[in-house]
């Protein structure tokens, strides 16, 4: 009887720890990532929506997995789509993962925050980043802008007439979660 | 005993549940092994179109320079010495863009768009008049030095000369600009 007690008690509070009052388990139903790049007489956008993405809360932190291949980026040009992969060497690595960690009681007052992004064998902090929430019935969308740096990621940068483009490639991100 | 090993059992699985959930990984989003294994032979050959295309735009640039010298230094009747410099020195170095641009590898999953679909497209019409201009040019400088007046086809010398500068022109300008 009395170990029929502890399990009931093991149980009940791993499942408490797993869901006390809020979501354990995010899926990213739909997202859109822009990047934007300013070469010295244009600027370029490149979009990919075949980001995906998942995240997990326990009690005190939730973590958020979200990755995009570099293929599916497109800017208009397959040119030059070609030689973001080049440069960004998709050919050895093939996506960009973005780690976010928070507190669990943030998940719901927006906030900004930390994440790791690995891209091009490379791996970089941005910390502070501006997020805001839209709920619409059971989804919630995240929308933000990451600052990406080129030289964070030792992205050698592309040049046009000799004239390299903006260090500097900020990504648009809105997120759609289940 | 039995009700020991079941309540360890029970508390191994609820730590190691909770333990495997929070390293996410690519598989866990849905990505193939396809999609997220590294293909060194892709990274090759992406460095190795870059090389060729880069190649590309440099002749092609000098040819540009050089077609604009042929150009500007072109009339009628006696011609400057410069001029034939500046036509053969076009028509090399556009021969090289055109071998580094032929020699750059094709992607397995290229696709042509934007500005670098019509700089290819416009490749059938300077391609012919980098053949024909200097061909043109010759018979008119030939009938010129017989002191005969041009009334073949070499009397359009200058106008496909000029056709074709415009379009290496407009060629070069559809990857620096968007339109």
């Amino acid at each position: 009887m009395k170990l029929f007690i502890i399990s009931i008690f093991v149980v009940s509070s791993t499942a408490w720890a797993q869901s006390p009052g809020l979501k354990t388990e995010w899926v990213l139903a739909q997202g859109k990532l822009t990047y934007h790049v300013h070469y010295p007489l244009k600027n370029v956008e490149g979009v990919s929506t075949g980001v995906k993405g998942k995240g997990l809360c326990d009690k005190s932190r939730c973590e958020f997995l979200i990755a995009v291949p570099l293929k599916s980026f497109e800017s208009g040009d397959g040119n030059r789509d070609n030689h973001m992969l080049e440069v960004t060497k998709a050919g050895l690595h093939p996506m960009i993962t973005v780690k976010v960690s928070f507190p669990s009681g943030e998940i719901e007052s927006g906030g900004s925050v930390t994440a790791l992004i690995s891209m091009a064998g490379e791996s970089h902090t941005y910390n502070g980043i501006p997020l805001s929430k839209s709920k619409n019935g059971d989804s919630t969308t995240v929308r933000g802008q990451i600052p990406l740096v080129l030289s964070d990621f030792k992205v050698e940068r592309p040049a046009l007439l000799t004239v390299k483009v903006d260090d500097r490639a900020p990504v648009d991100f809105e997120l759609t979660w289940k | 005993m039995l009700a020991r090993i079941g309540l360890c059992a029970i508390l191994i699985f609820s730590f190691t549940a909770q333990a495997a959930e929070k390293e996410l990984n690519l598989t866990d989003l849905g990505f193939n092994s396809a999609e997220t294994t590294p293909t060194p032979e892709l990274q090759k050959t992406l460095v190795d179109r870059r090389y060729y295309l880069r190649q590309h735009q440099v002749w092609g640039l000098v040819a540009l320079a050089a077609m604009a010298g042929a150009v500007l230094t072109g009339g009628e009747g006696d011609l400057p010495p410069e001029h034939p410099f500046f036509a053969g020195l076009a028509v090399a170095s556009y021969g090289m863009a055109g071998y580094m641009a032929a020699m750059a590898p094709d992607l397995p999953h290229g696709k042509e768009s934007g500005g670098s679909k019509w700089h290819r497209r416009l490749v059938w019409i300077h391609l012919p008049g980098m053949i024909l201009t200097p061909i043109l040019g010759y018979m008119a400088a030939k009938k010129e030095d017989r002191g005969e007046k041009l009334t073949g086809p070499e009397k359009y010398h200058k106008d496909v000369a000029m056709i074709t500068a415009a379009t290496l022109g407009v060629a070069a300008l559809t990857v620096s600009f968007d339109f």
